[in-house]
């Protein structure tokens, strides 16, 4: 059972009366995880909302076919604080993955037709709760925002086209050379990616380059030579390797 | 003072009665502007909710200073019967970024947050239906920051391999 004097602390259920934080408590279910566990995944339906009652939630983003990682963590949500609140807004579906990162996580889990029905009994609860909710979203902004001014962006991306005919041609020594150039300069606006096929497979390996303000410049045919030749002379030198340029 | 039937067909007040109309009603008032006119500026006291009623309403940083995208690139366009303006309901309750018409004119319902949050507490039915119109707007534009940063960070790992 979820305590009164627990749940009157939780940040979203500020200013409600005793008999309104009564009717939440009825509707809370207390789970535990162990370190490592996954309380729910990015894309999943927003069944709960819930709120960390002892221990420390991450909520990260997952990458295809890479393990979890704290590197890859947006959020970390610490005692009192709510996580899941997708299943408050359309289309109900978690945007993030949630993990315990500490030895053992207590939570406080609200199901998300309890809560409509609460709600719908008692507009006051619902508009308190909701109201709360958008002071919380509104700190978590400030938060983000934080976050990005510390990201760099990128005014260069180098696009390794990296589909089955660009692997066969030699795109992954391709990008391995990108990797290694990359590495040589402290330039932080630089950005590796891998994508697709472009379409024109007669001239795989294919690596589009973006300048901000210029038009992007697609290569063909490249290898780890070119390149090289590519970085230094194009991204590092501003000049066009035409000779290499795809019409 | 916008009319009753306008009002009717708004995403943000669906779920109101006539009777919670009329109270709605005499928090807005309808304005016009000029292509290039300036609604409100980024960091001002976020003190109106904002629907666009006809025309268009671009959104954007003035202050450039260490951001990706330059002051001219718009971050949003708001269109018709969309909600703008939900810093009011957030804090700091400052705008972060400026608005300006983008049509060659543009007509928008300016709603006073002290009024609305007022009649909130007076008719929590209100209160209720409304925020949760405002947090789904909230709740989408903070999804779609959040991606962007998402997006960018997973690329910069990426780029580590």
């Amino acid at each position: 059972m979820i305590g009164l004097d627990f749940l009157e602390k939780v940040e979203i259920f500020q200013n409600l009366d005793k008999e309104q934080l009564t009717g939440v408590q009825g509707c809370c279910q207390a789970r535990q995880y162990e370190l490592g566990a996954r309380l729910f995944g990015e894309g999943e339906y927003a069944s709960h909302i819930h709120i960390v009652k002892r221990g420390q939630v991450d909520l990260r983003f997952d990458l295809p076919g890479r393990p979890t990682s704290e590197k890859n963590t947006i959020s970390s949500i610490s005692e009192y604080k709510v996580f899941g609140w997708s299943c408050l807004v359309p289309p109900y579906k978690y945007s993030l993955s949630a993990y315990c990162t500490a030895k053992t996580c207590e939570v406080a889990s609200i199901e998300k037709a309890s809560l409509d029905a609460l709600f719908e009994k008692d507009p006051g609860l619902g508009y308190r709760v909701l109201s709360n909710m958008a002071i919380v979203i509104g700190k978590r902004f400030k938060q983000l925002e934080k976050l990005a001014s510390g990201l760099p962006f990128s005014l260069v991306k180098i696009n390794v086209h990296m589909g089955t005919c660009g692997i066969a041609a030699g795109a992954r020594e391709v990008m391995g050379a990108l990797m290694d150039e990359m590495a040589r300069t402290d330039r932080q606006d630089i950005r590796a990616e891998s994508s697709g096929c472009l379409g024109r497979c007669s001239t795989e390996p294919n690596v589009t380059v973006e300048i901000e303000g210029a038009d992007p410049v697609v290569y063909q045919k490249m290898n780890p030579a070119r390149m090289r030749q590519v970085f230094i002379q194009h991204i590092l030198g501003g000049r066009i390797q035409t000779e290499f340029v795809l019409e | 003072m916008i009319g009753l039937e306008l009002l009717r067909e708004i995403e943000a007040f669906k779920g109101l009665d006539d009777n919670q109309l009329v109270a709605v009603q005499k928090c807005t008032e309808k304005i016009e502007f000029q292509r290039g006119d300036r609604l409100f500026a980024e960091g001002a006291d976020a003190n109106h909710l904002w629907i666009v009623l006809d025309g268009e309403v671009i959104l954007r940083y003035d202050r450039s200073e260490g951001r990706p995208n330059s002051s001219a690139d718009p971050i949003s366009f708001i269109s018709e019967a969309e909600l703008f303006g939900w810093s009011s309901f957030m804090p700091p309750y400052q705008y972060r970024l400026s608005a300006y018409c983008a049509s060659r004119r543009c007509e928008v319902v300016k709603i006073a947050k002290d009024r609305l949050a007022k009649l909130f507490e007076k008719d929590n039915r209100i209160g209720f239906v409304m925020m949760s119109y405002i947090l789904r707007v909230i709740g989408t534009h903070f999804y779609q920051f959040r991606d962007e940063i998402a997006k960018r960070w997973g690329h910069d790992i990426m780029s580590g391999w």
